[in-house]
């Protein structure tokens, strides 16, 4: 009994310094074993000649990619190109459709220009309208309406001159007169204030000028026109006339 | 019996958890230190079977062992002398020594046990 419970003490004895000393050489090996590995993955441990090879293919790889970036880069540049044309047709289209508004009247315009004030009680007749309003477009007038109505190349002015019966106190009947100036088709009241967006001064020397419209309209007619420069004129925006029959001979591309 | 190779699994599952990777200029270093472990492990294998096994003598001898190891390398390349590769004969001259010694000393452990039991048999 003695002599085995001794045993197994010494058994003990040896047991745990060899146990430490194991795991710690466990621990060892694997650490250099890892090492090991990681040395031989390495670069370092090639041969020159793989070294070589590995070089020349990472050179072949990088040089593929340089072509690659050059050629992504051209067709940016191209492509860069071809959006700038493209943002400059847009421009020049806009600025075109915008002229061409502003011409035929579909939007409303401000601007500098003069305002031209008929006063109710005047012998004015419609083509003392289409006269001033000539002579104001030769003065350069870009914009004109009669009374907020824009004046366009579909404008019409013409007149309605009626001869009305009605009986007085006496009980007689009487014949009246009427005249009406028509634009559009509708009546115009007066005052007709006439709205002109253009140079003013050019504008108010294009009327009133010696033996111009201005002048043969007072001596003439007795209508006094007022001018009156305005710096900040709006003229209201036309209504867009349909066209049932009539379509273009040239097709949008071929526009200027 | 079993606790020493216990201890010897268990670090390497340690050591392969903690991957641990000396830089590359140090491995040199550390695989002497192997080598002198090993030794220092065997020389105790041989200890236990002579019965004259001493715990702090191997503990001390491993620790020592590998430090000096790695050390005199690491002075063999400060020195530009190849000390490495005298670690490298000497440890492993040792480590056969003690191969050669723990298989006599099993051998004649074997052939003693059966002479006692053959002359049990013959009385």
């Amino acid at each position: 009994m003695v002599k085995r419970a001794k045993n197994r003490r010494s058994h003990l004895y040896w047991q745990l310094p060899m146990t430490v000393v194991f795991l710690c050489f466990g621990i060892l090996v694997m650490a250099q074993y890892q090492t090991n590995k990681a040395e031989n993955l390495s670069l370092q441990n090639e041969s020159s000649a793989n070294l070589a090879m590995i070089m020349k293919s990472v050179n072949d790889n990088k040089d593929m990619l340089e072509a690659e970036l050059n050629q992504l880069n051209a067709q940016l540049a191209e492509t860069e190109a071809i959006v700038a044309s493209g943002m400059s047709l847009t421009t020049t289209v806009q600025a075109n459709i915008e002229n061409l508004q502003k011409a035929v009247g579909t939007v409303a315009v401000s601007g500098p220009g003069v305002v031209i004030t008929i006063a109710g009680d005047s012998n004015l007749m419609y083509y003392d309208l289409i006269d001033l309003i000539n002579e104001l477009l030769v003065s350069g007038a870009e914009a004109v309406a009669i009374n907020d109505t824009r004046i366009t190349n579909r404008s019409l002015l013409s007149e309605e001159a009626t001869i009305k019966s009605y009986y007085d106190e006496s009980g007689r009947m009487q014949y009246r007169d009427t005249y009406v100036i028509l634009l559009d088709g509708e009546e115009l009241l007066f005052p007709v204030i006439i709205k002109a967006i253009g140079n003013p001064d050019t504008l108010e020397t294009g009327l009133t000028y010696p033996g111009g419209i201005i002048e043969n309209l007072n001596t003439l007619y007795q209508v006094f026109p007022t001018i009156k420069h305005n710096e900040n004129i709006i003229i209201p925006a036309a209504k867009l006339s349909d066209y049932e029959y009539a379509s273009p001979k040239t097709t949008a591309a071929e526009l200027p | 019996m079993w606790l020493p190779l216990l201890g010897l699994i268990v670090g390497m599952l340690i050591g392969s958890a903690l991957t641990l990777s000396i830089p590359i200029y140090l491995a040199s270093y550390l695989a002497i230190a192997v080598l002198a472990g090993l030794d220092s492990l065997l020389g105790g294998w041989r200890a236990i079977l002579e019965k004259k096994f001493d715990g702090p003598i191997l503990m001390s001898g491993f620790f020592v062992n590998v430090i000096l190891a790695a050390a005199l390398a690491y002075l063999g390349d400060l020195l530009g002398v190849d000390l490495y590769l005298a670690a490298v004969v000497a440890f492993g001259f040792r480590i056969f020594n003690n191969i050669g010694a723990i298989r006599h000393v099993i051998i004649e452990q074997r052939r003693s046990a059966r002479q006692q039991a053959a002359r049990r048999d013959g009385e």
